[in-house]
């Protein structure tokens, strides 16, 4: 039975990675109608500088942003194929994990996992006009909104030693009546005193989509917000300040994480991925480093 | 010139990272040639692919069998990334340029041109560029000229164009209608609604039936005779049961003030050398005072009905005595009233009517005068025109005399004609407005 979803969801991913291929070859025949338009352009903008007019000057921009949006839509399919295949990818991990009851994972895999994952979350680039969408960089989630199965929380638990901790956890299931949440911590060690259950209200759900800052500085944590940030090198949120907000879509927080071991407090600069930065809540009663 | 700025610009848009550095760079040569901005399009040239997009080149390179590896998967999406962010930023550009181009239309500022591009087409967005560290392509100069700002945002506001301004012509328009001169379509139009308003009114005021509280005491009579009780129900009208028959009734008041009242009158009555009629008028007196109304109407009806078996009282006695209908009087009036409105109204629209008669004559007079009008000018062209050929007809003087004394003679005959004519229309037509004033 495993096999057989495994050999489905490997042919479909197959046939992702086949159309990927040609949407390659689509984007790069679209980049070059982009060129040809913008050396057009900048022909026209030197060569007559005298007799320019503006006229033909704002067909050759319109000319110009249409063969943009048209490269911008193929890039976009592009991307969500790559998205697709990693959710039948994650599917199927989730799919084996319930399978095969747990398998075992050393910490340091599950850092490096969890880094890469959070490189390849998906890019959101608005259009014109367009509001970032719920849990899309630092724009919260909707109310109402519901983790699905596998996906990633900052779990507020209890911790018998220092109080509370918000720990990196995994959505097991949720239980719409009591309208509590099963976790696991992600750290596997962890889990053998049994999973956690925590009601919505312990539960944040960490961001679907990376904001890009070239288009969408809206939907970050601006310079000097409060947050709360996975530590590096931990599976642990503590809370921190925004000392610089990422600059491009590859950039990553700097944060000063509050620490009373320094003197002024904070500790120096660390640099954390959109998705392990959330808003700081101030219920969240917690101990720091 | 042109190949090195390029590509100087088109690397900061990739790696953001040396930014500092290339925006001076970029400064510099800006600061050479005021009017190279379209040099720095935010877009990654195809001759850059290998280096800034290695996967994605590395793909494109690739036979269609050989397709994606799940491994190329992570950088091939940051090379796509890129190129996705790069076209997006590129339409931000490109529309801000439009808007700056349509900005400059009236006077073309191309310094200020080049160093508020971003900022003045959308300011909304200013944060934006800013915080992406694109700033690059936005000139912090910007911050120098708001004085351009202000006096460019000033020339934009007159431009509003004013709505033409044609409401006398609409004014004219309604009126038009209503000044139109009359027509013999009115008149038909008038004589139809005079003559509809002539018809006689003919509706007919239903009879008023009984009142329903009759309707109820008689059922009650009904059943007390069908049970027996009514003494009135055997037919022998004897004085005995007659009296049974009152106290019957008296019984059915329930207050022991007025049963003891009512127990006095009978007692009485019986002195009297006409009882029963004493008693129709006390027991009236009861009935208005009695407790509930439908008792009383019950008890009246009795009354009546018992009375008249007597041969005390006749119908046409009852009729005499029935209350004035007030609604039928209303409606009557009503009516009346009605009619006396609509003789009037025909009086008035006999009176439009006249008046519209008249109006289609002295059009008419006005059509004849106005050819007599235009007879006259004929007239008074022939004379010139004859004039002028005896005029020319020279050499022979005798002749343009004769000539002349003739032609005079007859247009002189003629005009007199159309000047008489013209002054029995005027006349006429003055005659008729005098009588239009007396309405």
């Amino acid at each position: 039975m495993p096999l057989t979803a495994d050999a489905v969801a490997a042919q479909q991913v197959q046939e992702r990675l086949k159309a990927l291929q040609q949407l390659v070859h689509e984007i790069e025949k679209k980049r070059q109608q982009s060129e040809q338009g913008i050396l057009t352009l900048q022909r026209y903008s030197q060569d007559d500088q005298s007799g320019q007019s503006s006229q033909k000057m704002k067909s050759l921009y319109k000319m110009a942003i249409a063969q943009t949006e048209q490269e911008e839509e193929v890039i976009r399919k592009a991307l969500q194929k790559i998205t697709e295949i990693r959710n039948i990818k994650n599917e199927r991990r989730i799919q084996s994990k319930i399978a095969s009851n747990k398998e075992s994972i050393r910490k340091g895999i599950w850092i490096k996992m969890l880094t890469s994952s959070a490189q390849t979350l998906p890019l959101y680039v608005g259009k014109i006009g367009e509001k970032p969408p719920p849990l899309c960089g630092a724009v919260p989630a909707d109310p109402n909104f519901i983790s699905r199965v596998g996906d990633m929380v900052a779990a507020l638990v209890k911790d018998s030693e220092d109080g509370d901790n918000c720990i990196l956890a995994e959505v097991v299931s949720y239980n719409p009546t009591t309208g509590k949440y099963e976790i696991d911590d992600i750290l596997k060690e962890q889990n053998q005193k049994g999973r956690h259950v925590l009601s919505r209200r312990r539960v944040i759900p960490l961001p679907l989509m990376r904001a890009n800052p070239e288009t969408d500085p809206q939907a970050l944590f601006p310079q000097g917000t409060l947050v709360m940030a996975l530590f590096p090198q931990t599976t642990c949120f503590y809370k921190a300040i925004v000392n610089k907000p990422p600059a491009t879509h590859t950039d990553e927080y700097e944060l000063l994480f509050e620490d009373k071991t320094y003197p002024e407090g904070y500790s120096p600069p660390h640099y954390v991925v959109q998705r392990y930065v959330i808003a700081y809540k101030q219920k969240n009663k917690q101990t720091t480093t | 010139m042109d190949v090195p700025k390029r590509s100087s610009f088109t690397i900061p848009k990739i790696n953001v990272k040396y930014n500092g550095k290339l925006k001076e760079i970029l400064s510099s040569t800006k600061a050479k040639s005021e009017v190279q901005d379209l040099s720095n399009i935010p877009f990654i040239k195809q001759s850059d692919s290998i280096r800034l997009l290695p996967k994605y080149s590395a793909i494109l390179g690739k036979s269609a069998d050989d397709g994606v590896s799940m491994d190329d998967l992570d950088h091939l999406q940051q090379d796509l990334e890129k190129l996705y962010s790069t076209s997006a930023i590129r339409i931000r550009y490109f529309l801000s340029e439009i808007g700056e181009v349509d900005r400059n239309d009236e006077g073309p500022d191309r310094k200020a041109h080049d160093k508020t591009s971003l900022k003045r087409k959308r300011p909304d967005e200013k944060p934006k560029f800013k915080d992406a560290k694109n700033g690059m392509r936005v000139k912090k100069k910007t911050v120098g000229f708001p004085a351009k700002l202000i006096d460019d945002f000033l020339q934009e506001i007159p431009k509003v164009t004013l709505p033409k301004n044609d409401n006398s012509d609409k004014f004219w328009a309604s009126i038009e209608p209503f000044c139109s001169s009359v027509t013999k379509d009115d008149v038909a139009s008038l004589d139809s609604i005079i003559q509809e308003f002539s018809k006689e009114i003919d509706i007919k005021i239903p009879e008023v039936g009984d009142h329903y509280a009759n309707g109820w005491s008689e059922e009650i009579i009904n059943d007390e005779q069908n049970l027996g009780k009514s003494p009135s129900k055997k037919g022998a009208p004897t004085s005995d049961i007659k009296k049974n028959g009152l106290h019957a009734m008296l019984e059915t008041f329930s207050s022991p003030q007025t049963q003891r009242l009512l127990n006095s009158l009978p007692k009485n009555g019986e002195n009297e050398r006409e009882p029963n009629k004493l008693k129709s008028t006390e027991f009236g007196k009861f009935r208005t005072s009695s407790a509930g109304q439908k008792v009383g109407r019950c008890l009246d009806r009795r009354l009546k009905k018992e009375l008249m078996e007597q041969g005390i009282i006749t119908m046409e006695d009852l009729a005499k005595n029935m209350p004035e209908d007030e609604i039928l009087n209303e409606i009557t009036k009503c009516q009346q009233e009605l009619a006396t409105v609509n003789e009037y109204n025909i009086q008035e629209l006999n009176k439009l009517k006249s008046i519209v008669m008249n109006d289609l004559r002295s059009s008419e007079m006005k059509e004849q005068l106005d050819k007599v009008d235009k007879q006259v000018l004929e007239l008074y062209n022939k004379i010139i025109v004859a004039r002028k050929t005896a005029q020319q007809v020279e050499g022979d003087d005798f002749d343009k005399v004769v000539f002349t004394e003739q032609v005079t003679r007859d247009f002189e005959g003629q005009a007199d004609a159309l000047l008489k004519q013209q002054i029995e229309l005027n006349h006429e037509i003055n005659g008729l407005t005098d009588r239009d004033m007396i309405y």
